[in-house]
């Protein structure tokens, strides 16, 4: 009996292990993103990274606060953009997919083939590009970046697939005791499918969170840049000037030290990380919300 | 009841999409704006039947590409300002940042989007790739007669590079376009050695340096190297090597070869004499044994790099301070300058082949390549709040003034720009000179299409990323491993891409004597 408990000692110990190494490879580079933003530029170009800075010292945080406006605004505009748009994403997805999971829709077929289709096909950049640009004027609009990320196919078939798991009974149950259809969803199905729901509406939020392709494409105004792309931007400015160096041009100016990018880049995602915990428990759950019916 | 909520759930969805489409009002911006003005104009113009297209105000769109600005708005006010008075033109100034330039402007030109001028260059917004396409107006007619002064203050020859099947698209930003290389070396060595630089013609001259160095402080590599070192990058042309499009791949023209043959630059003696030097100075410590792998500049920064060899031009003794920590350079120019193709096209502005303002865009790009009160608006902003004027041309700048894009050669003439406190005064007149006398590479309005050769190129690229900053820092013994680099590089299809060239090449004398 004591060799056995000894045996699975052991193989636990080693799988322990495993992720313990597995979970330090993704936390070490923050660890470090966090420890060289706190550091004194000097020691960073002597002595290179160091977790713990050889010499603490804020200044690339007030570099980075001596012209808070643009962070600021990049901070509402991402702000809005992604409470906005999860909320507006999700309740439109939701209803959409709970009409293609009733089995008495009359256009269920020929809308779940659209669906299905645009998950396989798609018209192509450069018209999709004219279409948002060119037909419908969005460009330079705050909506612009949260009208094209609306409905994802793929978040419709996950619900569509959880809605579909709920008993048929509850919902004619409920139909008899004449609930109109919009009650039924809000009052019944929604309260019952809060884990997909939150699940989707993670992966919808990350989503408008991370984007900065919109703002490239079609914003021009400065101040309704996302948070990201500015940090895109102050990424790549270092490759630009090597660029423009070799083209013969040369710049003036100094550039953005690895300390002010790494706090920069702290700065836009340490929301995401506390967010995260919160919604770990719903995520966990809502990853197996699609694999089993019933 | 329910059918009534129904109905008018219906109804209200209707509603919505009919409110969809009306969007088009919210958010045009501009474009409305430049619908308006242009249904204005075209009336006048329908009215009056012979006025001037000239003379009738426009709004021109303008993409260029530079950061954004605080204090954008106020700037381009102004500059507006002077432009209605004089020319009766304003402009819609649209900054995109660099890192994305490329993809947005590609993104524009192909979804046939409104604008007028849109900055371009080799390689920026491929220029030479849209001008083939059709995606720029052709200036020939337009420039003698909107811009005479842009057009003549431009050397005639330096006009072919930018010729594409004869019709030129684009207005050169005319800047520095000779490039010279020489040697830079810290005012405190050469003061504490006392060395005497003009004794220093060429580059195998900076030997008797490096030793005198070396003998005195033997724990510094007094000679600067990087995986690609610029004493093989900017120092092609003192190996009497003219580049023929992508930098390293195989096949180059003899600097001064009227017959223009296409050879392997990695079998000319030249180029292997070059590289035994580097070897030579490698074995006896002068450059550092790290340098394929180290790639910061931290050693330069703090001083510990006395010498360096790389490309100059007047003034670049102040602006080079910078990679030394800010400490005093003195400098040596070796060889003369050379101009080729792709220094002249580095930076353009070209006009859209859909604008409806053909003339007054073209007035504008003069007015941004010879108005001074103009121009300087542009790059540095109003005076007294982004810059002050210390001097008949000098300026210091306002520290975080909330304008400064830093990118005087991307909106136009840079010779029009005011000095800027630290550069010499003369720093303009110098820079055209240098361009004058410098030397033209035979193959000037040649643009090499790699498209048929593109994998071989790629083949080469992985051959010479394997043997070149081995060879290139000396870490490699060149007796050795040049013959395999050569080997590897015709099994890779070096000879292919070679013939293409020499083809090109004879196709473009071909047309150019017709």
């Amino acid at each position: 009996m004591v060799e056995k408990k000894e045996n699975v000692f052991l193989k636990e110990a080693l799988i322990h292990l495993l992720f313990i190494l597995i979970a330090i490879c993704f936390i070490y580079p923050i660890l470090l993103l966090i420890g060289i933003s706190f550091s004194d530029m000097g020691s960073i170009m002597k002595n290179g990274y160091r977790l713990i800075p050889e010499k603490f010292s804020l200044q690339a945080y007030r570099y980075v606060f001596a012209s808070p406006k643009r962070l600021i605004n990049g901070y509402l505009v991402t702000a809005f953009s992604t409470t906005v748009g999860t909320v507006t994403s999700l309740f439109v997805t939701s209803l959409l997919a709970y009409a293609l999971s009733r089995q008495d829709y009359v256009f269920r077929k020929k809308i779940s083939f659209m669906v299905i289709f645009t998950l396989l096909f798609n018209g192509g950049m450069v018209p999709w590009y004219m279409l948002i640009s060119n037909y419908y004027k969005l460009k330079n609009t705050v909506w612009v970046l949260i009208l094209p990320y609306l409905i994802n196919s793929w978040n419709v078939i996950i619900l569509r697939t959880f809605f579909q798991g709920i008993p048929k009974e509850m919902i004619e149950a409920a139909d008899i005791d004449g609930s109109s259809e919009f009650r039924t969803f809000f009052s019944i199905i929604v309260p019952q499918s809060t884990p997909s729901l939150a699940a989707v509406g993670f992966l919808i939020m990350l989503r408008y969170w991370n984007d900065w392709y919109l703002s490239m494409l079609f914003i021009e105004k400065s101040n309704l840049h996302t948070l990201q792309y500015m940090i895109y931007n102050m990424m790549n400015k270092v490759r630009e000037m090597m660029q423009d160096a070799s083209a013969g041009n040369m710049s003036l100016e100094d550039m953005p030290t690895e300390t002010v990018r790494m706090a920069t880049v702290f700065l836009a995602s340490g929301p995401v990380l506390f967010v995260f915990p919160f919604f770990q428990k719903y995520f966990v759950k809502g990853l197996t919300v699609g694999s089993v019916k019933g | 009841m329910k059918r009534l909520v129904t109905a008018l759930i219906t109804v209200l969805c209707a509603v919505m999409l009919i409110s969809f489409s009306a969007c088009n009002g919210i958010g045009t911006g501009v474009t409305q704006q430049d619908k308006a003005v242009n249904d204005g104009t075209s009336e006048a113009i329908e009215q009056s039947g012979t006025s001037n297209p000239a003379d009738e105000y426009a709004k021109i769109i303008w993409y260029m590409r530079a950061d954004s600005q605080r204090d954008f708005e106020v700037v381009m006010k102004k500059a507006n300002e002077i432009l209605k008075e004089k020319i009766n033109a304003e402009i819609d100034m649209r900054f995109v940042e660099p890192a994305s330039y490329n993809e947005k402007m590609k993104m524009v030109i192909a979804s046939n989007e409104y604008y007028d001028i849109c900055f371009t260059g080799a390689g920026y917004n491929d220029y030479y790739g849209n001008a083939a396409k059709g995606a720029f107006l052709p200036l020939n007619e337009l420039l003698p007669k909107y811009a005479p002064k842009t057009y003549a203050q431009i050397p005639e020859d330096f006009w072919e590079a930018v010729r594409v099947g004869g019709n030129i698209y684009a207005v050169i930003n005319y800047q520095i376009v000779g490039r010279q290389t020489g040697m830079y070396m810290l005012k405190e060595y050469q003061e504490r050695y006392n060395f005497d630089l003009s004794k220093a013609a060429k580059f195998e001259d900076m030997e008797q340096f490096l030793k005198v160095i070396k003998e005195n402080e033997p724990e510094l590599y007094p000679m600067s190297s990087a995986k690609q070192p610029l004493y093989i990058i900017d120092g092609f042309y003192s190996m009497g090597i003219d580049e023929i499009g992508q930098r390293h791949s195989p096949g180059v023209v003899a600097v001064g070869d009227e017959t223009l043959t296409v050879v392997n630059q990695y079998e000319m003696q030249s180029y292997i004499d070059r590289l035994h030097t580097v070897r030579d100075w490698y074995l006896k410590g002068y450059i550092s044994k790290d340098a394929v792998t180290d790639m910061s500049s931290s050693a330069m920064l703090e001083g510990k790099v006395p010498v360096h060899y790389g490309n100059m031009k007047p003034g670049s003794e102040i602006e080079v301070r910078g990679s030394f920590g800010g400490r005093e350079i003195v400098l040596q120019k070796f060889d003369n300058a050379f101009v080729n193709t792709s220094s002249i096209s580095a930076t353009l502005n070209a006009i859209s082949y859909a604008t409806r303002y053909p003339e007054k865009a073209m007035m504008v790009l003069e007015m941004a390549n010879t108005d001074k009160e103009f121009y300087n608006t542009l790059c540095f902003g109003i005076e007294g709040v982004h810059y002050n004027k210390i001097g008949e041309n000098e300026i210091e700048l306002v520290q975080n003034s909330g304008y400064y894009p830093n990118k005087a050669w991307a909106m136009g003439c840079q010779f029009n720009a005011y000095v800027i406190k630290g550069q010499p005064l003369d720093i303009w007149e110098r820079t055209i000179e240098l361009n004058e006398t410098a030397e033209r590479s035979k193959l000037l309005g040649f643009v090499f299409d790699p498209s048929s050769v593109s994998t071989e190129i790629a083949q080469c690229n992985a051959v010479i990323e394997e043997y070149g900053p081995g060879l290139w820092t000396g870490s490699l013994d060149p007796d050795v491993y040049l013959p395999q680099l050569v080997e590897k590089l015709k099994a890779a299809g070096s000879e292919k891409i070679i013939a293409e060239k020499q083809r090109q090449i004879n196709e473009w004398v071909a047309k150019k004597s017709k």
